[in-house]
């Protein structure tokens, strides 16, 4: 309670403005005050006794901080802060920042939406006591059913009832079946779910009624005996309006009455959650529930989930295991009961060998879970894969402006802001992002769950349902988002070395650039993992919807009709179902007309076990799904009759009273039972008793069709018996109209023949047979959409980011293209050379995601199996095209800005230079050129030649290997021996290692006579015994070249200058060269002199360029640093000037107050110039700032710590001479260190004469060396004294003659205003250093700092 | 938390919370100086408190609700932070001062045996 009170008023502190630091300030002076006034009271020197309490405070700023940190949180500040300036930089980049956004918005939406239908389907557990603990039977082997209803996990009650004495493992077992009747509470009927259950149900799921009472075991006693209904809390409410008196009414279930008993808790529906219960009955009700049924008490009636609550402690392994024995036992004793059905040995055997698992149960039993959970998770699967590219992408972006911040973090780092601070920096960016991201897709969300909801199956209760559990998992995702996206800039600005930014040896943007391409590559394949799987799903669909369905679905529509459900006597529905048919048959619109008791593509419906008179008496395996059907049901779907015939009004005749009388088989079933002859004829009976009747013909056999379902192959083999024309079964059934025209056209004129039978029969589901395929496919085909969605989204995502990343290659490398376009380069080169950039990440990118699509396809392999069917999953014509097509739109992505900088003119590829540069480099080019060109077109050989060279130069990858590649080009084709470049350097023309001056012999030879001139031994030896005679200078010379052994030397002439000599050796074999080959080097000459040309003008113009930007961002940095006015004291007055030099240098100055009445003055001079100095300057103020604030040192400390830390921050790279002298104002005495300076000067009145002394103690400069000794030098000072401090500039100071100012300038000019106030000093000084220097140009700052004691 | 003091501190800091309490519980609301004066007086001129100490230690008091801070005016018409016990503060003081007798009474018999 306090530690919340104390939290909140600290919190309060933080965010109220009102009590800031004047408050504090105000405080603090008053108590200093009355310090004062007390001393003054007793006697005492009132100062000494506020300097003491301040002494004792540590210090104003001390106490000051302490009161700070006391009054908020220092964190919840610096979070503000950071906050405070993402949302700056945020807001500064607009595009930047709705693209991150929006890609993060985009995963986390897609990601929060399909977690909301993940959650609801597969991950919610039951609203019941202790859910964990449930577990569901199930049957493992075969279970020799003779009647099947429902889904998998099947079971019979009797078994159920058994389970419940598994007392051992269970706190008591209970069993369910779900299913759909027609309902009634009032007048009107409802079609609701049901849920048959044993009586045991509601009390081991341990949940309370809201209302009367559950069903319970004395509902379990004789079939159709116990009437009693409980309704769901929905339904009650809904449809009923909540009335308290519902316990007790009469409703009608089916046509049967029952009694409302109770009302089930609020939210409670039953196992299935996803398509929940609205009523509860008995299991002993089931033939009044599901027409037909009558088994609840047969042991081989499989219909059933059996579920149990283990006992606390068990696990389901363990009830598992303890379970067998007596399973073993009842398997054994139900293979003697008379009602077991006679079977083959295997067939028994398989029987006996079967077993009872006990599975995880927390989460009922769901279809819609069973065949959505592969689907779902692989969406879900896709989703991650999406937000972790919108992750990799705002991370590319955030690293692609990271290199444009490059700078702006350095100078932080240099200006004290720690790697820490920076990376939280970067991640408190990310994490804003996110967060706007994630607002926004918690906005989206609702709308992917919505387009999901589209692709599930009606009738489930799922909804785009926003609540705590999703909000969270998008709470969830937005960090990981958050933090994954600055992870990779933060790491790298941690990497970023400060000593190298500060010293000018940055490799930060080569490095950016791998990291992004790294990223983009890891974007890449991620997409190719993404593509390739919407690749095999819609392959998989592709599959399905093409594969032969023995049906024909066009034109055909189909509608359930159940005239029983609206409220007509049961005993009127075939009446009117009939009726119905003949009208139908009737309408013009139908063509033909049929009708069976289930639809195509839906559920099974029940199966039954035959027994079949083969060439033996047999018995079928499993229950034969059976369907009812009418007349001219094959024809009118199209399915093809093989044998036989199709049913007619004799089989119906009596059929109540006799049973069916034929049947009709299909291909499979006559394969599998009658060994593929001709059954027409043969009989078969209904059960495996052994005293069941072969009563059965068979009339007919059809071909296979896919009745239930598209996807498996499982239970191929069907029968189909006549729909029954009158009696109490076949209330309801299926029409099916093969209609002529379009269907959609045909629905009204099937209402309107509805109509006439029974105006107030609905028609339910009708809907094209086309439509139906569609729906049969709906979790393929969201699978296929969705990850063909998803697929695309991160192709945009990654090649936006490829283009983004390739853009700023093309953008680094403009000039480089421009030089080698002007070089004779073609487009086509020029684009390949960023291609071939390209193509190295996509190649990277394909490797890296087949390797994680073919593991995950090899991991799980099962899995993939099912859920892509029948294509294989490792399928390599699929991985092929998608890396094609990946491959293809990348490097389309890349084609675009490497033919935009083709595209610049090579004049214009160095945009950054000054234009008349420019202008001149054109007409050099351009002459060269036509130049070139014609010399081409006079020699087939030259021609040859230059090509050569030009390729040989579009291979290398720099200039200077572009030079030396042409240099060897050029000695190959012309078979010299050697082949030497010597290229002009100021005095020199020289290579490597050979050098010859440019007032020499051969130069000027060569200047005169402006051709290739041929070398001889004879000339060379001629030369030397000239030159021993006549010009001895030209001795050296003529003997080093004497000893290359050349043969022939040719200028390289570029506008009227010679720019450089080839030196080439003989050809091999001879002596000299032929006209033809000198020809040959005169043309090659021409390109070797643009070339070397152009190395020499773009290293200049990148020079200017850097040197141009420096200056302004240094002269920025020194503006910043340098203090804006001398602090005010008493007992002295202080000045400074600076008059900075045109390239800015590196002079600093600065004033601090120090505690106990003492000030500091500081002047450094900082090695080097342009930004490296400027970041040193910023280093070094700020280590001065802390370490003269913070800690009580003497000079010779403070100068030992700076020292330490600029060589640190700069690897002994840089350093900087300082001069650091604290004035104590009061004692009048001056303590200082001198680092390197050149010695400040105290200038001091003696009587009339003046006297100034050279303040030198202290040691070497700051940075050099790691650890250095530094001694303070002590003056004590009087009234009337100058302290002079200054940077080399002033003394180095020239006229335009030349003239250094010099020191003694200096001290003679100090003399004269000795006892001067600063100010008057400071004016005096800098207008003589001024006017010394006059129009001559300025080299280096000249600073003065000067503090005059009153 | 980050600014927590060294643990020497923390026990004085006990000692020094009960006897701000005890200051302004006796002479009604006082600003810093006056309370520091009144500690020094106390205690003949023995307990000098700094201000670094005495100010974190009134604005962590005035965090936890036991003494308010207002701004008024001296007597020679300075403006002054005026700090006054709260109700919680009283009840807080009552607490530490039997704490303290009681603490008091263990440490004098631990020291001199039975009184």
């Amino acid at each position: 309670m306090r530690a919340l009170r104390e939290w909140s008023h600290r919190l309060w502190a933080t965010l109220s403005p009102r009590r800031r630091d004047d408050d504090l300030e105000e405080e603090l002076r008053l108590h200093l005050d009355l310090v004062a006034e007390d001393a003054r009271r007793r006697g005492d020197d009132p100062d000494e006794a506020v300097r003491i309490a301040r002494i004792e405070a540590g210090g104003g700023a001390r106490a000051m901080d302490a009161m700070r940190d006391q009054r908020g949180l220092p964190w919840l500040d610096d979070m503000a802060r950071d906050l405070g300036y993402a949302l700056r930089t945020l807001r500064r980049n607009p595009g930047f920042t709705a693209t991150a956004m929006l890609s993060l918005a985009l995963g986390i939406g897609a990601n929060t939406g399909i977690f909301s239908l993940v959650d609801q389907v597969l991950l919610r557990r039951l609203p019941v006591n202790d859910p964990e603990r449930l577990v569901l039977l199930n049957w493992k082997g075969s279970s020799l059913p003779v009647v099947e209803m429902g889904d998998s996990n099947l079971m019979s009650y009797p078994l159920c009832r058994d389970l419940q004495e598994q007392e051992r493992f269970f706190d008591g077992a209970f069993c369910r079946h779900p299913g759909q009747v027609n309902f009634s509470a009032g007048r009107e009927y409802d079609v609701v779910s049901v849920e048959l259950v044993s009586g045991s149900y509601f009390r081991v799921l341990g949940i309370r009624p809201a209302l009367g009472r559950f069903i319970d075991a004395s509902d379990d006693q004789h079939p159709g005996n116990h009437p009693a209904v409980v309704i769901s809390y929905d339904y009650w409410r809904n449809r009923l309006g909540g009335a308290q008196d519902v316990v007790g009414r009469k409703v009608l279930v089916n046509r049967s009455p029952m009694t409302v008993v109770g009302v089930a808790p609020s939210g409670f529906g039953g196992m299935d959650a996803a398509e929940p219960a609205t009523l509860w009955l008995p299991a002993m009700m089931a033939r009044e529930a599901t027409i037909e049924f009558s088994r609840v008490l047969n042991r081989r009636a499989f219909w059933m989930h059996g579920f149990a609550r283990l006992k606390p402690g068990v696990t389901a392994e363990a009830a598992t295991a303890g379970l067998q024995p007596w399973f073993k036992a009842m398997l054994d004793a139900d293979t003697r009961r008379e009602d077991f059905p006679r079977v083959q040995p295997e067939q028994q055997r398989a029987f006996l060998a079967s077993t009872l698992e006990a599975l995880p149960g927390d989460q009922g039993w769901s279809r819609l879970r069973a065949r959505m959970a592969q689907p779902l998770w692989a969406l879900m699967a896709g989703t991650i894969l999406l937000l972790l590219l919108a992750c990799l992408n705002v991370a590319g972006l955030m690293l692609a402006r990271g290199a444009e911040r490059g700078q702006e973090l350095t100078t932080r780092m240099a200006l004290g802001a720690s790697r820490g601070r920076i990376t939280r920096q970067l991640i408190v960016e990310a994490l804003f992002i996110a967060l706007a991201g994630g607002v926004v897709g918690l906005a989206v969300a609702p709308l992917v769950s919505r387009a999901l909801l589209y692709f599930m199956p009606q009738g489930t209760n799922l909804a785009p349902v926003i609540d705590h559990r999703i909000f969270l998992f998008a709470a969830g995702a937005t960090l990981v988002a958050g933090v994954l996206s600055g992870l990779a800039p933060a790491f790298q600005a941690s990497r970023r070395p400060l000593a190298a930014s500060i010293t000018g040896r940055s490799t930060a943007s080569g490095a950016n650039v791998r990291f992004r391409k790294a990223i983009v590559a890891a974007q890449l394949a991620l997409t190719l993992v993404l593509l390739a799987g919407a690749g095999l799903f819609v392959q998989t669909l592709a599959r399905l919807y093409t594969r032969e369905r023995g049906f024909d679905s066009s034109r055909l529509v189909m509608f359930r009709a159940d005239p029983a459900g609206t409220g007509s006597p049961v005993s009127d529905a075939p009446r009117v179902m009939l009726a119905l048919l003949q009208t139908l048959q009737g309408a013009p619109i139908a063509e033909r007309v049929s009708l069976a008791n289930n639809g195509l593509l839906g559920s099974a419906g029940p199966g039954r076990v035959l027994t079949i008179d083969s060439d033996r008496r047999i018995v079928t395996e499993r229950p034969v799904p059976m369907l009812r059907i009418g007349a001219d049901y094959f024809s009118t779907l199209g399915v093809k009759l093989i044998a036989g015939r199709e049913f007619n009004e004799r089989d119906t005749v009596d059929l109540d009273r006799t049973g069916f009388r034929s049947v009709i088989v299909n291909e499979s079933f006559v394969r599998r039972y009658f060994g593929g002859l001709n059954p027409v004829g043969r009989r078969v009976g209904i059960g495996n008793l052994p005293d069941t009747p072969l009563n059965v013909e068979v009339v007919g056999v059809v071909g296979d069709f896919r009745r239930r379902s598209l996807h498996d192959d499982s239970e191929p083999e069907h029968m189909f018996v006549p729909f029954a024309r009158s009696g109490a079964v076949a209330g309801d059934g299926t029409f099916f109209v093969r209609v002529r025209g379009k269907p959609a056209a045909a629905f009204a004129a099937i209402r309107k023949a509805v109509a006439e039978v029974d105006p107030a029969l609905p028609l339910i589901g009708l809907t094209t047979v086309d439509d139906q395929v569609m729906r049969a496919l709906r979790s393929e085909l969201m699978l296929a959409t969705l990850s063909t969605g998803f697929g695309g989204a991160a192709l945009l995502l990654s090649v936006v980011g490829l283009f983004g990343v390739m853009s700023f290659v093309v953008t680094q490398r403009t000039q480089e293209i421009g030089m080698r376009m002007a070089l004779g380069a073609t487009r086509s080169a020029a684009i390949w050379l960023i291609v071939r950039d390209a193509l190295v990440t996509i190649a990277a990118a394909a490797a890296l995601g087949l390797a994680i699509a073919l593991t995950v396809a090899f991991a799980f392999p099962d899995w993939l199996n099912t859920a892509v069917d029948g294509v294989s999953p490792s399928d390599l014509r699929t991985f092929a095209a998608t890396t094609t097509m990946l491959a293809a739109v990348a490097l389309a992505a890349c084609v675009i800005p490497a033919g935009r900088a083709a595209a610049l003119s090579p004049m214009v590829a160095i945009r950054e230079q000054p234009e008349s540069l420019w202008r001149a480099a054109r007409l050099t080019v351009g002459r060269a050129m036509r130049e070139l060109t014609a010399e081409t077109g006079t020699s087939l050989a030259s021609g040859t030649l230059t090509a050569a060279v030009a390729g040989a130069m579009h291979r290398a990858d720099s200039f200077p290997d572009a030079v030396e590649l042409a240099l060897a080009t050029l000695r190959d084709r012309v078979g010299a021996r050697f082949i030497l470049l010597l290229e002009r350097a100021g005095a020199e023309y020289r290579s490597r290692d050979f050098a010859i001056p440019a007032n020499g012999l051969l130069i000027n030879r060569l200047t005169h006579y402006p051709h290739p001139l041929a070398l001889t031994a004879g000339d060379f030896e001629a030369w030397g015994r000239w030159a021993d005679e006549l010009q001895p200078a030209y001795r050296a010379e003529i003997a080093r070249l004497a000893g290359t052994d050349a043969r022939i030397a040719v200028p390289l002439w570029s506008r009227q200058e010679l720019a450089g000599v080839l030196l080439l050796g003989a050809p091999a074999g001879r002596e000299a060269f032929t006209a033809d080959e000198k020809g040959l080097l005169s043309a090659a000459a021409d390109v070797f002199a643009l070339l070397i040309e152009n190395v020499g003008l773009n290293a200049r113009a990148l020079q200017q360029e850097k040197l141009r930007r420096d200056l302004a961002l240094a002269a920025e940095v020194q503006r910043r640093l340098l203090p804006a006015e001398p602090p005010r004291c008493e007992t002295a007055t202080l000045a400074a000037f600076t008059l900075p030099a045109r390239t800015v240098g590196g002079d600093y100055y600065d004033f601090l107050e120090l505690p106990g009445e003492r000030m500091a003055i500081a002047v450094a001079d900082i090695a080097g110039k342009g930004i490296p100095a400027a970041l040193l300057m910023s280093a070094l103020q700020a280590s001065l700032r802390v370490l003269a604030a913070e800690h009580d040192l003497s000079p010779s400390q403070l100068a030992a710590r700076m020292s330490g830390f600029l060589h640190e921050s700069t690897a002994g790279n840089s350093y900087a001479t300082f001069f650091y002298a604290q004035l104590d104002v009061r004692r009048r005495r001056l303590q200082y260190v001198n680092a390197g300076h050149n010695p400040p000067y105290l200038v001091r009145r003696i009587g009339t004469g003046v006297e100034i002394a050279e303040l030198t103690e202290g040691g070497t400069v700051l940075g050099l060396f790691p650890h250095v000794e530094y001694q303070d030098g002590h003056v004590d000072l009087c009234p009337g004294d100058l302290l002079v401090a200054f940077t080399d500039g002033v003394t180095e100071a020239r006229n335009e003659a030349g003239e250094e100012f010099g020191d003694e300038r200096l001290q003679d000019l100090l003399r004269e205003v000795a006892g001067s106030p600063a100010e008057t000093v400071s004016s005096i000084l800098s207008d003589r250093v001024r006017q010394w220097i006059g129009a001559a140009e300025q080299h280096d700052d000249v600073t003065f700092v000067i503090a005059a004691v009153n | 938390m980050s600014n927590a003091p060294s643990k020497k501190a923390d026990v004085l800091q006990g000692t020094l919370d009960l006897m701000v309490l005890q200051t302004l519980d006796s002479l009604g609301p006082l600003h810093g100086y006056a309370i520091a004066a009144r500690f020094e007086q106390v205690s003949g001129g023995a307990l000098r408190l700094n201000m670094g100490t005495l100010y974190p230690a009134l604005m962590r008091l005035e965090q936890r609700g036991l003494i308010r801070g207002t701004w008024d005016t001296t007597e020679t018409n300075r403006k002054a932070r005026y700090y006054a016990l709260t109700a919680t503060g009283r009840r807080q003081l009552t607490r530490e001062k039997q704490a303290w007798d009681q603490m008091a009474g263990i440490i004098h018999t631990l020291l001199h045996g039975k009184a």
